[in-house]
């Protein structure tokens, strides 16, 4: 296998949680709002009780093969060659979200901020940051998102400090008008905000921690973590603002940070957006990690040098962009990539899990 | 070497080696029956141990062996004409007795050094005031009265060709963590190289980062800060000729500390360790910040601020870039120029330079007075930090991000900030890393607050794995 | 290498200029917009008033503002015209005020409105107040007693918002469709007087559109305490026996209750609860103990009660929701609120305000 620096459980539980905050707290409660109307926060909740299933189940996965991450076990599984396109598969997929990710902030940037930069510069320089991260070790992307992590907490206090102004319960009664299909749906749509804990499927064996449980316990909290966040920013911006404001504003965060005012510095959504810059930057550089690490595994020893494929990654993604300039492009395929990471990400480890526990009782019935 | 080679021969082979040296000198004397020889450099040897303690007691009893008669300690023999001739070079006496087979090295150098001064470059108001000098035998004298402990090891090597400088390795034997050792020690050795220069060169050669801006070597004249560093568990390198010695592993967070946050109160540390983080922070941002707003995000301002800033800048020629560049730069040159001034002028031109060319330069509307209180508070920022490389090193990368937030506004800044922690974090030194996140309180207690010496029972983790305690029953007097 | 690579790209990026980058010496921020219609046609006549500091640059200076007037038929196209007329760069990063007319106020004026959460990087947080006069020729004054319009408009509503007497209205609560769940409110309304203008209550707005009833000064002040506004000591001064009495407002806490019957709503209670400190009562010192505060209680409720039913009387013949009762019939009674048309059923609908007095002390006296 190839070697990798260990993390301890505290580092992991950093890393999860920047990877599991991400674009959709500017955007989600304006998607909801189609969708579940009133009862958003009922929606994001249940989506994040998914997740945690879904945490449940790759740790399972994860500990019947404690000393090999999934691209190294999962030829054990399903053989040599499945095992092999599953690996480009899985490559593919992360290379595909971190473009997605990459595309989507850019567009938030040019239509709120930078309107006559051209397209390419947004895109360089975030694809630069993600290169020059993606290549280090395991454990530098670990001290990375441990220093980051201050700007959440920032951004927490003030979302949640914002929502004191103006805040009217009313907008969230009465509960559950529609019943309970519009919240399912709601919850679908949210799922796509929980998504990066499937990092547990590469990182389970080199992370350092007391017990196996304690590692679970570290990704609970994580998830718990991006719960709390997700839930009180769709609780704020359902108070603040009324549902028809709602549909018409796609990043409603923004508005209501406009509202700020001090004596020595106001429009903190600025300030916001920009910061929420290194949130997004960490989500994209551990998908770019995963994606190379996932190309390196496609040969036993490791095929090439992760520097050498991360900035293949790049130049590809930087090309692609150019024809991602339209929002409604971008809303389609952000659809597709929904899709593709509920199938790889819950259905896949149930298979796996399926097929290995059927591997282990015809080995031990034999 | 044969019996019979005769003095008058041995003098001849000797002072040929030395034939181009104006200050060999070669005495012969007759004790005795026999003939003898000493050999020398006289700029090197103390006439005064020549004559007292060589010459007089041969005069007075001449056939003995040397070694009873001499008195002198430093006493070897050698066969080997190279070594004696090196052993000249290194300001001992050679001295050949008629039939006898080897050398005797007698050590009789005079020492001529500076006295021990105060630190020059690492005032403190409260703490020692000793400083290390040149000469590598004094520095570690200040060391072992410092630690009077049989676990401090000295081991010294020779490195460079031709300068063949004496470079000694200190750590503590319980405390060190023997890959760190082993692997310096692997370091040290591979170095081929004509002359060292300290720390200069040892620290680029030895440094596993070779492009960065940032010191990956603490470099200190204090006796008492290489104590303190080296009772974690660090090791630390000193050589001939230099006083400054180099202290690995350290972190970033080493940088920022000073002896004195040990000698104030713990509050008053915790304060002065957070305000130098803050000045770090000024001074890479501030002045990017400043361009960043005048040219792309007024908004971040009050209208009172703005209105403000737009009529300083309102006749101003340059844009906001240009002013930033040019008053960074004067600042530089006025920096530079301070130093290399001999003393009574550097001051009168310090004061001149800062308070006439800033007054004149803004009723002159090249540069907006907003602008100058921006680079006089990114200077005085950065002095504030108390190692001198890592001053240099933040204050170079304004620049970059001045120029980048120039391009794209807060936004480049953000990307630089980002790129700057990439970077930390992938850094290490001697295998440790080099940049730890201080959000947890065992990593905190000593970088980012300075928590009270009784809370700080353990020793880091990364450089003394083996002994962490270091307090056992902290104001136990008052249980 | 990878350390030569930045500095060529950012020398590089440099040769090709930024883009957007907005010189600071060229901008002209616009304090106050005020938007009439102009002539009989739907052309927009929007004045911007410019406000800056003069001679500054040493410390000291002169604050100005100048006002430049446009048509256009929307507010982009306003902006359009403007930079035709005068150098520089107009921009709404600052603006405080909008103001508009009241003929403008009658027909809809959210719709164009709304134009302005599309300026981009616009702080929202400007107030938005009616104009009962000539707007351009007000606005087209530079210095009202020495101090410039913008000033001295602005002053007026911040100290009026900052005692409590008036409501803050900002312009982020009202386009867009709207923060309420029902589209009535009112805003502040300035009208002319001697040289400038001065407060004078609430002009009432019904689904967005100006009614042309509106609230004098006092009523304003005791329907912004039955909208829930905190007290901060808010001086009422009221009439009873022939003398008149002053109190100011330390606390105030509203709150509503439906009274249903059978199908349908009785009544509405809205029952407000003061606690008061008497600075003045009558010409002559009295001694006060506790009966004649007592009695003194009683009285100030009678006198609050009746002003309240004025008050309320106003709103319903405006047909202005301004209490969101209808939002709160809709959070604890949604079959209810399903069931009836709210526009039709709440001019008739019975409202009865109910007013506690608490007398916590006298002051400073005895």
């Amino acid at each position: 296998m190839i070697k990798e620096e260990s993390i301890t459980g505290r580092q992991l539980f950093a890393i999860v949680v920047m990877v599991q905050l991400g674009t959709e707290v500017l955007s989600l409660p304006h998607v909801e709002a189609d969708v579940a109307g009133q009862d958003t926060w009922i929606a994001v909740l249940l989506s994040g009780l998914f997740a945690q299933l879904g945490i449940l189940l790759i740790w399972w996965l994860g500990s019947r093969y404690p000393d090999r991450n999934l691209y190294t076990y999962i030829s054990t599984i399903v053989g040599k060659p499945i095992g092999l396109c599953m690996n480009a598969v899985f490559g593919l997929y992360y290379a595909f979200s971190g473009f997605l990710l990459t595309t989507n902030y850019a567009d938030v940037l040019k239509r709120w901020m930078f309107v006559l930069s051209p397209w390419w510069i947004l895109l360089l320089m975030l694809l630069i940051v993600c290169g020059y991260a993606a290549t280090s070790t395991l454990r530098s992307l670990a001290l990375i998102s441990q220093t980051m992590i201050i700007v959440p907490i920032v951004g927490f206090l003030l979302i949640t400090l914002s929502g004191t102004y103006g805040f009217d319960a009313k907008n969230l009664l009465p509960v559950l008008s529609g019943g309970w299909n519009p919240v399912m749906k709601g919850a679908y749509a949210a799922f796509s905000s929980y998504v990066g804990y499937d990092l547990l499927l590469y990182a389970y064996p080199y992370v350092r921690s007391r017990s196996n449980k304690g590692l679970l316990l570290w990704m609970s909290i994580a998830n718990a973590i991006a719960i709390v966040f997700y839930v009180a920013v769709c609780l704020v911006c359902s108070t603040m603002f009324s549902l028809r404001q709602l549909t018409y504003i796609p990043e409603p965060i923004v508005f209501i940070l406009k509202n700020y005012q001090l004596e020595i510095i106001q429009s903190l959504d600025i300030l916001f957006l920009i910061f929420y810059a290194c949130v997004v930057l960490s989500t994209i550089y551990v998908y770019f990690f995963l994606s190379s690490k996932a190309f390196m595994h496609l040969r036993k020893n490791g095929w090439g040098k992760q520097s050498v494929w991360v900035w293949a990654i790049v130049c590809a993604c930087f090309a692609g962009g150019f024809f991602m300039t339209k929002r409604s492009n971008i809303i389609q395929v952000a659809a597709l990539q929904d899709q593709a990471s509920v199938y790889l990400i819950v259905v896949l480890p149930v298979i796996l899990l399926v097929l290995s526990t059927l591997q282990r009782t015809m080995r031990n019935g034999v | 070497m044969n019996r019979d080679v005769s003095v008058d021969a041995m003098e001849q082979i000797i002072s040929m080696h030395f034939s181009e040296q104006s200050d060999f000198r070669a005495r012969r004397m007759s004790l005795g029956e026999k003939e003898c020889i000493v050999c020398y450099l006289d700029t090197l040897i103390d006439p005064m141990h020549v004559q007292e303690y060589i010459l007089k007691p041969l005069l007075n009893r001449p056939l003995d062996a040397i070694r009873q008669v001499v008195s002198i300690l430093d006493y070897s023999e050698t066969d080997q004409l190279e070594e004696a001739a090196q052993a000249i070079l290194y300001g001992k006496a050679v001295l050949y007795r008629e039939g006898e087979s080897h050398f005797y090295l007698l050590g009789a150098d005079l020492k001529k050094e500076r006295s021990i001064n105060i630190p020059s470059n690492e005032r403190v108001l409260r703490g020692a005031n000793e400083a290390f000098i040149e000469n590598i035998d004094t520095n570690l004298n200040l060391m072992r009265k410092l630690i009077n402990s049989t676990d401090f090891i000295v081991k010294t090597f020779m490195i460079g060709r031709l300068s063949k400088t004496k470079v000694a390795v200190m750590y503590i034997r319980s405390l060190a963590k023997p890959n760190i050792i082993e692997e310096l020690e692997r370091r040290l050795n591979s170095m081929d190289i004509d002359y060292v220069e300290m720390p200069g060169f040892i620290d680029e050669w030895i440094r596993e980062s070779k492009y960065s801006l940032f010191p990956q070597m603490l470099i200190t004249e204090r006796p008492d800060r290489a104590r303190a560093y080296l009772m974690e568990g660090k090791v630390v390198v000193t050589a001939a000729g230099s006083p400054d010695v180099i202290i690995v592993p350290v972190s970033f967070w080493s940088f920022f500390q000073s002896p004195e946050d040990y000698q104030n109160s713990w509050l008053l540390g915790t304060i002065f360790r957070l305000l130098r983080m803050i000045c770090f922070v000024i001074t890479i941002g501030l002045p990017a910040f400043y361009v960043s707003v005048s040219s792309f995000n007024p908004q971040l301002l009050p209208i009172n601020f703005v209105n403000t800033l737009q009529s300083s800048l309102k006749f101003v020629a340059f844009p906001p870039v240009i002013e930033a560049l040019s008053m960074m730069l004067l600042l530089e040159i006025l920096r530079e120029a301070t130093v290399r001034l001999a003393s009574p002028v550097g001051q009168t031109i310090g004061v001149v330079g800062g308070i006439v060319i800033g007054t004149v330069v803004v009723q002159s509307n090249l540069v907006s007075n907003t602008m100058v209180i921006v680079a006089a508070l990114t200077g005085l920022a950065s002095f504030i930090i108390p190692s001198y490389e890592m001053s240099n090193a933040v204050r170079q990368l304004c620049y970059p991000a001045i120029l980048v937030s120039s391009i794209i506004g807060l936004f480049g800044l953000a990307c630089f900030f980002m790129m700057l922690c990439i970077h930390l974090c992938r850094m290490s030194s001697m295998g440790l890393p080099y940049f730890v996140p201080p959000f947890t309180l065992s990593e905190s207690k000593d970088t980012l607050i300075r928590a009270p010496i009784w809370k700080l029972d353990k020793r880091p983790q990364g450089t003394a794995p083996n002994n962490r305690t270091r307090l056992r029953n902290p104001r136990g007097w008052n249980r | 290498m990878r350390k030569a690579l930045a500095p060529l790209l950012i020398t590089c990026l440099l040769l090709t200029g930024c883009w957007d980058q907005h010189e600071l010496k060229k901008l002209l921020f616009v304090d106050i917009v005020g938007i009439d219609y102009a002539g009989d046609n739907r052309q927009l006549k929007v004045n911007f008033v410019i406000s800056s500091l003069r001679e500054a640059n040493q410390g000291g200076g002169r604050p100005s503002a100048i006002s430049y007037e446009t048509t256009g038929v929307s507010l982009f196209d306003a902006v359009a015209n403007t930079n035709k007329v005068v150098p520089g760069d107009l921009s709404a990063l600052e603006t405080r005020l909008y103001l508009i007319s009241t003929r403008f106020a009658k027909d809809k004026p959210l719709n164009i409105l709304n134009a302005s959460s599309q300026f981009l990087s616009n702080p929202l947080y400007a107030h938005l107040a009616v104009y009962d006069g000539d707007l351009s020729e007000l606005l087209s004054r530079s210095k009202i007693k020495d101090v410039p319009v913008s000033d001295l408009l602005m002053g007026l509503l911040e100290g009026e918002i900052k005692r409590g007497k008036i409501p803050s209205n900002k312009l982020l609560h009202y386009i867009l469709g709207g923060t309420n769940f029902i589209n009535d409110f009112a805003l502040n309304r300035f009208v002319p007087s001697g040289e400038g203008a001065r407060l004078a209550g609430l002009a009432l707005f019904s689904d967005g559109r100006y009614t042309g009833t509106n609230l004098n000064n006092e009523e304003t002040q005791l329907a912004n305490l039955m909208n829930g506004a905190q007290g901060k000591i808010q001086t009422i001064v009221g009439r009873m026996d022939g003398s008149h009495y002053s109190v100011l407002v330390q606390n105030a806490k509203r709150k509503f209750r439906i009274v249903r019957s059978g199908e349908g709503i009785n009544h509405i209670e809205v029952s407000l609860k003061l606690d008061l400190k008497i600075v003045e009562e009558d010409t002559e010192l009295n001694k006060h103990s506790k009966d004649v505060f007592k009695s003194l209680e009683k009285t100030i409720e009678e006198d609050l009660t009746s002003k309240a039913v004025e008050v309320i009387a106003t709103l319903q013949k405006a047909n202005c929701d301004y209490f969101q009762l209808g939002h709160e019939v809709a959070a604890y009674h949604p079959k209810l609120y399903g069931k009836m048309n709210w526009r039709e059923l709440y001019p008739k609908l019975r409202i009865k305000p109910v007013i506690h007095v608490n007398i916590l002390n006298s002051g400073i006296l005895e």
